[in-house]
């Protein structure tokens, strides 16, 4: 029943009097140009109206705007605005200006008259309330899509922060104990060393920023100092990213990053602190989250590795990792009571893609300047 | 600061030479804006003062405030002359009432005609087309409903007062599109007119049909609290049974508070829906009184935003927002002052302040709308920015509560069984 919103495809078997323009208006050839609203485009006119938020708020002008239909202007529109808000009454009057004080005059009339002719006033009433419904429809079909998309998002930043978490606190022990360990097993296993060398260098700039071991929140990338969190979180992601190539180079120079080269992973994080409240909470996560991005959840470069990798360890880490995270508890649970209170209204798709795109770059850059190779 | 008394004797003082106030009565230009400003005050303190006389029974003094008050209020004017009309019928109807010596409830109130409910339902239209609560109300209810029967196949949905079914085409629509496909839908729509009650059902039944939706409806004339057998609302087993309660002080929707939650206890829904207006049912005539003017002086003030072009908007908006002020904010008004609410407690019950205290005694607990819900009203709100702009949301203890700047308007909770009562579920 939902009419979805492509063009209006006109009937071009109307009766031969009316000519089917480009547009797919359909206007009579009589003298004065009158404009048929057919269901189709009635529809149209319809939705631009709920978007615009109903029948008192929408304007000709911007129902044109919304429309986008070649060949409406702005009289045709003014009329049928005029007639949709009142409802199809056939009461001449209102189609007039009038002064406000009569208005309790006509509405004794409209009552007068209704109550004499019960039938032509429910039928009238049918055509309003059903107009009515329809509205109300599409505004919770909008709504509904919309949280749809919020939801979704929201559960794929909390399995990635929890993810990373896992990595970083088991990474963080297993380097404790392997750095006692002499490098005699092999070229991966001083790979491995250098990498627990640059790792020590990259690790203590996460635990400054006290992320690792999930321990309390204070990130200072909020809402507010976007920019600069950006610049800091590149940095981090760099080494990482490095070190985590480095890593994944050693047997058969199949890297991470080659592989997720130009996949657009629609990340979250937007950093541009235009939607503070829902996303403050979780800065943390996906600042934990970054990094391994595009690694999480791709099947084939621990695949393709899994015979080459000397560090079994640390592959079985990170699988074990990817089992735990989709049966834990999600940590943000987003139900605390500052988040409902002011919540804005959030563009996750816009924001999604640069960010993504930047860490490509950034993964190509480090190839280039990577140190250990 | 002065007591409310003597200010209004210090302004009659003041203006005793103009009995009759205009315009440009007033000294100065520069005084026109502070001159509507202490019209307003005016009204207010008469109308407080004719309250006061009312609540101690001074009724001849309360009458000759009222008729000063009626000069200055009007149905047409500026926001807080046109809420001051209302109370100021109100107040006129509460005195005559008083001094013929009628106590009983407005007739109309007990046996609402065919007409009258076409009125309220035509007014609502346009009350949800001007302002958020409607939808506000219907969607938050619809999300909170579609959350409770995740993964139930049969959904059996009582609505205590279903008008014009206006809030279920939404639920239709997104029980429609679950991938979990619904095998049974079924409305019990409670009202006072069985015709009313048959249209709204074959309209309904329509939507459904065209969204694919397997639907049965159901009508029963009447009021919940007054149901005797309670096999009339058809529960059956297998389903999950939800009830939807939307308070409004236009009548009295259900009947016997302790026969509505009686039935609610028998019942057990999975979900109980409730709407609530923030206003006080309870206290003295006065507490009220003042209670009242504060709610609906920010309904009337929420109202006010003129259209945004200056075209017919303005006096299509105008015209719809005098039919939802004197049909549905007047018959409220006038409910609440001249009679003392659309429930009177003639059956000698008492009556209910908190509605949710009740249910947790009759065994329900919060089902918290803090999640999804709360999210969809903001972004309802969101939607609607350029319009709606003073509107304000909050959430307080799983409750979410819209309301006009400071004031919360309108409250939204649901409630579902609690698990420990011999092992029912």
């Amino acid at each position: 029943m939902f009419h979805p919103k492509k063009p209006a495809a006109m009937n071009s078997n109307e009766r031969g009097m009316c000519v089917q323009g480009d547009s797919g208006l359909v206007l009579t050839t009589d003298p004065k140009p009158r404009l048929r609203w057919t269901v189709e485009l009635h529809d149209r006119f319809v939705d631009a109206v709920t978007q615009l938020g109903g029948p008192d708020k929408a304007t000709p002008k911007t129902i044109m705007r919304v429309m986008g239909v070649k060949g409406l202007t702005l009289y045709h529109l003014k009329s049928h605005l005029q007639k949709f808000r009142l409802g199809k009454q056939p009461h001449k009057e209102f189609n007039d200006h009038h002064s406000v004080k009569d208005a309790s005059a006509l509405e004794i009339q409209r009552n007068t008259a209704s109550s004499s002719g019960l039938m032509p006033r429910n039928m009238n009433d049918n055509v309003q309330i059903t107009d009515a419904i329809r509205m109300q429809m599409e505004v919770q079909r909008r709504l509904q899509e919309q949280l749809e998309v919020q939801k979704h998002l929201q559960l794929r930043i909390e399995a990635q922060g929890k993810y990373m978490q896992n990595i970083l606190e088991k990474a963080c022990q297993t380097l404790a104990g392997e750095n006692k360990v002499s490098a005699a097993i092999g070229h991966s296993s001083s790979a491995l060393a250098e990498m627990a060398a640059a790792g020590t260098m990259n690790f203590p700039s996460l635990y400054d920023l006290n992320i690792c071991g999930g321990g309390g929140g204070g990130v200072s990338c909020g809402g507010g100092g976007g920019g600069e969190g950006d610049q800091q979180l590149d940095h981090i992601q760099q080494h990482n990213m490095e070190s985590f190539m480095q890593h994944s180079n050693d047997g058969h120079g199949n890297s991470i990053g080659s592989v997720c080269l130009g996949k657009k992973r629609p990340n979250p994080y937007n950093g541009n602190g235009k939607s503070p409240f829902i996303w403050s909470d979780d800065l943390r996560l996906q600042e934990l989250g970054m990094p391994m991005t595009l690694a999480s959840q791709q099947e084939h470069p621990f695949k393709g590795g899994e015979h080459q990798h000397s560090p079994q360890d640390h592959h079985h880490h990170l699988t074990d990792s990817m089992a735990e995270i989709y049966e834990s508890k999600p940590i943000f649970s987003g139900e605390d009571k500052s988040q409902s209170q002011k919540l804005e209204r959030p563009s996750p798709r816009r924001a999604g893609f640069e960010p993504a795109k930047r860490i490509c770059l950034m993964m190509s850059q480090g190839r280039n300047n990577s140190s250990f190779g | 600061m002065k007591s409310i008394r003597d200010a209004a004797v210090d302004d009659d003082n003041s203006d005793r030479p103009r009995k009759r106030p205009n315009l440009t009565g007033e000294t100065t230009g520069n005084e026109l804006a502070t001159g509507a400003e202490r019209r307003g005050l005016r009204l207010l303190r008469l109308l407080l003062q004719c309250a006061e006389c009312v609540a101690m029974d001074n009724l001849s003094d309360a009458a000759d405030l009222v008729l000063e008050a009626s000069e200055l209020a009007s149905p047409f004017g500026s926001s807080p002359e046109r809420v001051a009309a209302y109370f100021v019928d109100a107040l006129r109807f509460r005195i005559v009432g008083s001094c013929i010596g009628i106590h009983s409830p407005l007739k109309h109130i007990k046996t609402l005609n065919l007409s009258q409910m076409q009125s309220f339902h035509g007014a609502l239209q346009s009350y949800n087309a001007i302002s958020p609560f409607v939808k506000f109300s219907h969607f938050t209810a619809n999300q909170a409903i579609y959350e409770a029967v995740d993964g139930e196949e049969r959904v059996h949905v009582i609505d205590l007062d279903i008008m014009q079914g206006l809030q279920w085409p939404g639920l239709f629509h997104i029980l429609a599109s679950r991938p979990r496909k619904i095998v049974s839908l079924r409305l019990t729509g409670i009202g006072s007119s069985t015709e009313l009650l048959e249209q709204t059902g074959r309209r309904l039944a329509e939507f459904a049909r065209s969204l694919g939706l397997p639907f049965e409806f159901h009508s029963l004339e009447g009021k919940i609290g007054d149901v005797a057998d309670l096999s009339r609302l058809g529960i059956r087993p297998g389903e999950a049974t939800v009830m939807h309660w939307m308070h409004h002080s236009l009548y009295d929707v259900i009947g016997s508070n302790l026969g509505t939650l009686r039935a609610m206890k028998s019942i057990r829904p999975k979900l109980i829906t409730v709407i609530e207006q923030d206003l006080s049912k309870t206290g003295s005539f006065l507490v009220r009184f003042v209670e009242a003017l504060h709610y609906y002086s920010a309904l009337f003030d929420a109202l006010e935003v003129p259209g945004e072009d200056g075209f017919v908007g303005d006096e299509g908006m105008i015209l719809r927002r005098h039919q939802v002020e004197q049909r549905l904010f007047g018959a409220e008004i006038r409910n609440i002052v001249a009679v003392g609410g659309p429930k009177r407690s003639g059956g000698g019950e008492v009556k209910v302040e908190r509605w949710g205290d009740e249910l947790i005694r009759a065994g329900f607990l919060p089902f918290s709308l803090a999640g999804s819900p709360a999210a969809q009203a903001s972004l309802l709100l969101g939607m609607y920015r350029s319009n709606w702009r003073g509107y304000s949301l909050a959430e307080e203890n799983g409750c979410l509560k819209l309301g006009w700047k400071d004031l919360s308007l309108l409250t939204a909770s649901a409630w579902q069984p609690s698990t420990d009562l011999i092992g029912n579920t």
